[in-house]
């Protein structure tokens, strides 16, 4: 049986970057704020966020029933063509410190560690046409 | 440094290696059900099949050096959708003293699949996600088999 609530944890993991003070100094840095942090799902959407703006995957849950587990998020960071990788490749910090340094809630999941990694690779979304790069969350719960 | 001194270190280089080949061979287990999670994802459409064909996890470490295995996957894929190859150096830079678990796609296109439209179509991270612990017990369970 799963122990943790994945619907609230990842609206935790969300929230983080679009409303929480922790997340308030990466919002700074994005096209429209609070408004350029969505989900995965809504990159069909017209028009997109302005740039450069964040998009949120759950990617997998892994673990024996009654735990622990591995909970991985995906943080898919796009700008502009015109603009490159630049101005995402400067958010990967303060998105990592915002998770790393103030802990998520536990209201959803007990938490034992959250591990933020980043490959660094510089690729172009073939879908949206747009340069990304992705920061990977990794939630032991 | 006296000859007992360097019989010692001898001694402990050796079962570094051992240790090292052990981990590897109880990798090849872990390796072989992250190959087949990797393959029997539903991310993707997969027109050609050289993608689902084409998916391999292989072990380099101590004196297991499975790198063949890639150089299958590339022939698999050519001859599924031939011109889409891509030679990969995903084990270039490992050093004598690691033991690796390689899941990769041999194709021009894997990069584009793990990415496009926020990772719609990943099938290579999230599988790794999902295996790591039973990659680790794989290990372990090589390691077992030396002490």
């Amino acid at each position: 049986m799963l122990r943790i609530n994945v619907q609230g944890l990842t609206a935790d993991v969300f929230r983080r970057l679009q409303s929480d003070a922790a997340g308030a100094g990466v919002r700074t840095l994005l096209g429209d704020g609070a408004g350029s942090v969505i989900h995965v799902r809504d990159l069909t959407r017209t028009p997109l966020p302005p740039a450069p703006f964040v998009a949120l995957r759950r990617q997998s849950i892994a673990g024996p029933p009654g735990g622990p587990h591995l909970v991985t998020f995906v943080w898919y960071l796009y700008d502009d063509v015109a603009i490159g990788h630049y101005r995402i490749n400067g958010l990967l910090l303060p998105i990592a410190q915002a998770y790393e340094d103030t802990p998520l809630p536990i209201t959803s999941a007990a938490i034992s560690a959250v591990d933020v990694e980043s490959s660094g690779d510089e690729r172009i979304d073939s879908a949206l046409q747009r340069p990304v790069c992705t920061l990977t969350l990794r939630i032991t719960c | 440094m006296s000859n007992e001194w360097a019989a010692i270190f001898a001694h402990l280089d050796d079962l570094g290696q051992q240790a090292a080949t052990a981990a590897a061979e109880g990798l090849r287990t872990g390796a072989a059900q992250l190959e087949a999670r990797a393959k029997a994802t539903t991310a993707y459409s997969d027109d050609t099949g050289a993608t689902r064909a084409g998916t391999v996890a292989y072990v380099i470490g101590g004196d297991v050096d499975d790198s063949a295995a890639v150089d299958a996957a590339l022939a698999t894929v050519e001859t599924k959708n031939p011109g889409k190859g891509l030679v990969t150096n995903a084990d270039e830079g490992i050093t004598a003293d690691e033991v690796v678990v390689i899941l990769t796609v041999p194709t021009v296109y894997e990069d584009d699949l793990e990415t496009r439209g926020g990772g719609d179509f990943a099938h290579l991270a999230p599988a790794l996600d999902v295996e790591v612990a039973n990659l680790t017990q794989a290990a372990v369970a090589g390691l077992r088999k030396l002490f």
